[in-house]
């Protein structure tokens, strides 16, 4: 919202004028935050008033003239070029010799094509107060020559704030509801400009009941509405204050009648419409209900297809105007217009909202009526200040007027008790500074009862409702400033909701901080393509989409992280040659096959809602670089290490399906690894399959890395628990086996375990060493992979070892040789079923 | 010579040619061992007289205890070369280190947890919500009025319905807020929460992303008030940013609180006397806050007469720009390997 420092001034009941920088201030420490402020009309001081003596051709040129100028003190000749030079005796705007105009123009004396010109006769884009540049600005005969302009148009000099006005304040969308705010904050009195009314006025202009009907089922989207009848209007251009104060609020001048209520509409904040009521069927309107797909052209020719829901200004057939949003072009103002019909009403604020978004509209007009303008006092003023004005400007002659009334919400009363303002604000406000704010307001006070006054909201200001709207106001004119910053309420403790799941993911984080990558953070939208690869984990129909969404390329909530990942991979591998690794902690989103089990207090809302699952998503890539130490392990040691960081055994384990978004032959599964419990599977692990990194901005054959937990489904572990250390050392067993180079590794220690602790049943005093002590660690480990000579193609030899030991005693090794033949024998004989060709070496 | 001394000539003669340990205890063996040459010419003992005996037996002591002595001599000699032989190695650090890879934290990750430990101080507890939710917790309990304007305000991502359908009545959130809604259907007054995270707004544009993250407060009690707000606000800022700076509030709206302010605080950088950061304000603008407006404790079913109660909110993203200086937000969610670098510690 523009406001004009001049005009908000005009209506401050006070001698001096305020300074726009207190206005400013004022403004900003009310709410009403000055975002910017602009000064004009400094450049145009020595622009003064020309009368035109004499017009001679230019001698040597057709399109030129030559003109005795009369600047108040003696005749200049000045040639001039505009075709709109008026005759002899008109008045033109005139920049003498050392005038500077906006831009830096500096005004010289100089030659023109041979002929001396002494200064320039000025356009009003030249000067900077209009839009129109085709000719010369053409001033009223009335003007007196030499005056400087400014002294007679003093709206040339302004300085124009632009306000961030919130939604709650509609009436900070009109000067005078701002000047409201600044005449309270300073205590001196409003100055609106005086009206003459139509009551009492002699002869008594005709009630025209026809003029205006309101049909039933609009009662709710008309609250109000004043129509005036109009005629022996002249259309034509509006004086030039006007056109100057309509250029400094960024308003194109039109003619008199539109111009009228935008002058209206930014005085008063209500926006207005005229109608040629020439072009009315029956020179009437019907506020009514739009049919079902009525067709009405706006006044910017646009063609909308009206709903039954939309509140319409018809005339006896057709709608003239899509109410409180934008007018029709058939029943436009047009220079031919003589008569018109003056429209100042109340429309229902949520169902302007409702039609103007329906139909893709944003106008001066909805931007107000949807906030809620004053149906009141406010609304007969602005249509009264509107009628007054065409009489005046446009020569009308008002023959008869009329007024509907629909429903409009009551005026509030509050009851405002002091004791309440106290505790809401911490302080205690003197209650003649509380009182004499809410009267400046316009709210009615009855402090009868000093502790609980009676009070009444102004229609103006719909935002106040109940009594801490009005501790509002009082605060906001009390100053923040002067509220101490004081806690008067002990900090008593607080219930504290340990989430567990949050201080899990704070662990990954640390994990995989600490294993060297560097965390990312990606949108949480993407594009449907790049989650295609993840059918199998979310499939299609489970995707959550955005309606509304900025790109088509981010429509789609992501229901996995490794697009976010890839997409930082391009961007890396782009832009320098590292080793790339990261990892993002973060949710996917995705709707449930069955509705979200949910309970406690929001558990009604929580159904309906998508799923959304915390996943930690790893991606390691030499990139461009040589030797990087990024593979396929150092993404399984990377994410099981972080398991083990949440106090979690973990390893991996073969793919029981095939992971399609990985290498079919690098992918396995990662399973957290539970004292006496099943393992369980949280999460993946593998190369990318190279078809998605084929479909990506990458260099050809780059290799990538990607490691996932599902954070949420990975158990808890309570606090590490110690156990004493070993008292007797344990002695270690080696054994080589061979098997196929498909065959899982995990699936070989697996055999070996179960072996053991078969075979441990009947040796009481002796454990695998590393069941009970090295927590992560496992009592069987996989020392060697080797592939080559003394093994046959497709087979590799797995040099495995073991550890024993007995809690109590040492073991000898002749028991424990013994022990490791038998478990060896028996691992075999486990394997044999699927690997026929395993052997010991 | 005795047997013995001729022993004793032999060892020493092969004792200084020793130069290991293991060679030193081999010739230990060798003389000293059950079979060494020296203990077989104790078994003589046996056969002779009890005073011959006596003497030979005092003399194998002494050749005994020489050869022990000995042995040990030329042990700690040979440590001694050693250790000389050790202290010779050179290795140049001032060649370039070796260094383990060391991995970053998000700025915003940072900053959240920054802004976490100080709330905690302060005696909040965290409190999440949904990052997709429902209009009812997003707008409606939050005081945002059907078709109203200030909904326009928010610039919502609206989301289908699971089969596609519009006017689902979900959103992605448009500010943590709805964390209010759901902390006061969940708790007990006094209720003190922060609530941070990744909330949504349809902006693009160099100093807004559609994704962004930020912080809540929300204090519920007896007796709260506007002077409670300003006095924690403060107590955050010094506690965040160092004392000394002052805060300033500026009456403002936002449906879910009344009265309304912004906050202000004093810009670290100049401490108000006007820098580039502050864009010569002295001042950086923070966020919104205000006394939890009545109709939201409705909605939430606690009595506005009986509980009052502040809440406030301000945007991570930029504080943690403010905080490192990070003059594009888009650096955040690029995931460049070289701006993530700039966050070691
Ligand atoms: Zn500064």
């Amino acid at each position: 919202m523009l406001i004009s420092c001049y005009w908000l001034n005009q209506m401050l009941d006070r001698d001096e004028p305020v300074a726009p920088a207190q206005i400013s201030e004022i403004l900003t420490s009310l709410g009403l935050e000055v975002e910017c402020q602009e000064v004009h009309g400094e450049c145009v001081g020595d622009v003064i008033v020309g009368e035109i003596r004499a017009k001679d051709p230019h001698p040597k040129a057709d399109r030129l003239t030559v003109v005795k100028l009369f600047n108040g003190s003696e005749e200049l000749q000045v040639v001039c070029g505009a075709s709109n030079l008026p005759e002899v005796g008109g008045k033109v705007a005139f920049a003498p010799v050392g005038a500077v105009l906006p831009g830096d123009f500096k005004i010289g004396a100089r030659q023109i094509r041979g002929v001396d010109s002494s200064g320039m006769i000025c356009s009003e884009v030249e000067l900077e107060i209009g839009h129109d540049g085709d000719g010369i600005l053409i001033l009223p005969t009335s003007f007196e020559a030499g005056v400087p302009l400014h002294k007679l148009v003093p709206q040339i000099n302004d300085t124009v704030l632009e306000l961030g006005v919130t939604p709650n304040r509609p009436d900070a969308l009109g000067h005078v509801g701002v000047a409201r705010d600044v005449a309270t904050k300073l205590g001196c009195g409003l100055k609106l400009p005086e009206l003459r009314p139509l009551e009492g006025r002699s002869p008594e202009v005709a009630e025209l009941p026809e003029l205006v009907t309101l049909d039933e089922d609009a009662q709710d989207r008309c609250g109000r509405y004043i129509g005036h009848a109009l005629q022996n209007v002249t259309v034509a251009p509006s004086p030039l204050w006007m056109r100057v104060q309509l250029h400094r609020l960024g308003l194109r001048a039109i003619n008199n009648c539109v111009d009228i209520t935008n002058y209206v509409l930014m005085e008063q904040g209500q926006p207005l419409h005229v109608f040629d009521r020439a072009r009315l069927n029956e020179g009437r309107v019907v506020v009514r209900r739009a049919n079902a797909d009525e067709p009405m052209t706006t006044l910017d020719d646009t063609e909308i297809k009206l709903s039954a829901e939309d509140l319409v200004i018809a005339d006896a057939q057709n709608p003239q105007a899509l109410a409180g949003v934008m007018g029709g072009a058939d029943s436009m103002v047009s220079e031919a217009t003589t008569t018109i019909l003056l429209e100042a009403a109340y429309f229902n604020p949520p169902k302007i909202r409702a039609s103007a978004r329906r139909h893709g509209f944003h106008t001066d007009s909805s931007y107000r009526f949807e906030r809620g303008v004053d149906h009141s006092r406010g609304l007969s003023r602005a249509s009264t200040r509107a009628l007054n004005l065409l009489e005046d400007l446009a020569g009308a002659e008002c023959i008869g007027h009329t007024e509907v009334v629909g429903e409009r919400p009551p005026a509030a009363q509050i009851t405002l008790r002091r004791s309440r303002v106290r505790r809401v604000l911490g302080v205690d406000v003197p209650a003649d500074a509380a009182k004499a704010t809410l009267t400046g307001l316009g709210v009615e006070v009855d402090d009868s009862n000093p502790e609980a006054w009676q009070c009444v909201a102004p229609t103006h200001r719909p935002d106040l409702l109940r009594e801490d709207d009005l501790v509002e106001e009082i605060m906001r004119f009390y100053g923040l400033d002067n509220i101490p910053a004081v806690a008067s309420v002990p900090s008593a403790p607080v219930e504290e909701v340990r989430d567990p799941s949050q201080a899990r993911i704070d662990r990954v984080i640390d994990s995989l901080r600490e294993a060297g990558l560097h965390e990312v953070v990606s949108m949480a939208f993407t594009a449907k393509d790049k989650l295609a690869p993840f059918a199998s984990v979310t499939p299609e129909s489970q995707i959550v989409e955005v309606q509304n969404p900025m790109r088509v390329q981010a429509g789609y909530m992501r229901t996995h992280l490794l697009p976010g990942l890839l997409d930082a991979l391009e961007v890396n591998v782009a832009h320098h040659a590292r080793a790339i690794g990261l990892f993002e902690v973060g949710r996917v989103y995705a709707w449930p096959e069955a509705p979200n089990a949910a309970d406690g207090p929001t558990a009604e809302v929580d159904r309906q809602l998508p799923r959304e699952s915390p996943r930690a998503g790893i991606l390691l890539c030499a990139g461009r670089s040589q030797a990087s130490g990024y593979d396929a392990r150092s993404a399984s040691g990377t994410i099981v290490h972080a398991l083990e960081r949440l106090g979690l055994a973990a390893q991996v384990a073969a793919s029981d399906q095939t992971i399609p978004f990985l290498h079919p032959g690098v992918q396995g599964r990662v399973l957290a690894l539970v004292p006496g419990g099943e393992p369980i599977e949280v999460g993946v692990v593998g190369e990318i399959h190279p078809d998605i990194l084929r479909g990506r901005e990458l260099p050809d054959g780059l290799r990538a890395y990607y490691a996932e937990l599902r954070v949420d489904e990975v158990p808890t572990v309570g606090v590490a628990q110690a156990t004493g250390l070993p008292r007797f050392p344990a002695t270690s067993r080696d054994l080589s086996l061979e098997v196929p180079v498909s065959f899982p590794a995990a699936d070989v220690v697996e055999a070996l375990a179960q072996a053991a602790s078969v075979a441990l049943r009947d040796e009481p005093e002796i454990i695998l060493a590393g069941d009970h002590f090295d927590v992560g660690r496992r009592a069987i480990e996989v020392v060697e992979d080797y592939r080559g000579k003394g093994v046959d193609a497709g087979q590799r030899a797995l040099l495995l070892r073991m550890s024993y030991r007995a809690p109590e005693r040492s073991v000898t090794d002749t028991e424990v040789q013994k022990l490791h033949q038998k478990i060896v024998v028996a691992a075999c004989d486990l394997l044999k079923p699927r690997v026929p060709t395993v052997r010991v070496r | 010579m005795s047997a013995l001394e001729q022993q004793l000539e032999a060892f020493r003669q092969q004792v200084t040619s020793v130069d290991s340990e293991a060679d030193l205890q081999q010739l230990k063996v060798a003389f000293l061992g059950k079979k060494g040459s020296v203990s077989q010419l104790r078994r003589q003992m046996g056969k002779m007289k009890p005073e011959e005996r006596k003497a030979f037996g005092a003399a194998f002591n002494r050749c005994k205890n020489q050869i022990e002595s000995e042995l040990e001599d030329r042990r700690k000699h040979l440590d001694q070369q050693a250790r000389l032989r050790d202290l010779e190695r050179t290795e140049d650090l001032t060649m370039p280190p070796t260094r383990p890879r060391f991995g970053t934290l998000h700025p915003i990750t940072r900053t959240r947890r920054e802004l976490l430990a100080t709330f905690r101080r302060l005696g909040f507890d965290v409190a999440e919500g949904p990052h997709i939710e429902h209009e009812a917790y997003n707008f409606d309990a939050l005081n945002f009025q059907p078709e109203h304007p200030a909904r326009d305000e928010q610039d919502t991502f609206f989301v289908r319905g699971q089969h596609g359908e519009e006017g689902s009545g979900i959103v992605l959130r448009t500010h943590t807020s709805p964390v209010q809604i759901r902390s006061m259907l969940t708790r007990q007054p006094p209720i003190r929460v922060v609530a941070p995270g990744t909330v949504f707004r349809r902006d693009d544009d160099p100093t807004h992303s559609p994704m962004f993250h930020q912080i809540e407060g929300l204090y519920v009690d007896r007796d709260v008030s506007m002077a409670d707000l300003k006095a924690t606000l403060l107590q955050f800022t010094s506690a965040f940013f160092g004392t000394g700076l002052d805060i300033r509030l500026r009456p403002s709206f936002f449906p879910f609180v009344e009265p309304g302010a912004e906050f202000d605080m004093q810009c670290p950088f100049c401490r108000g006397d006007g820098c580039n950061v502050c864009k010569t304000t002295g001042w950086i603008e923070l966020g919104g806050s205000g006394m939890v407006h009545p109709a939201v404790f409705e909605s939430v079913g606690i009595d506005p007469e009986e509980y009052t109660g502040w809440a406030f909110g301000f945007g991570i993203d930029r504080m943690a720009m403010l905080l490192h200086g990070i003059p594009d937000l888009r650096l955040m969610f690029d995931g460049d390997v070289r701006f993530l670098e700039q966050f070691p510690c």
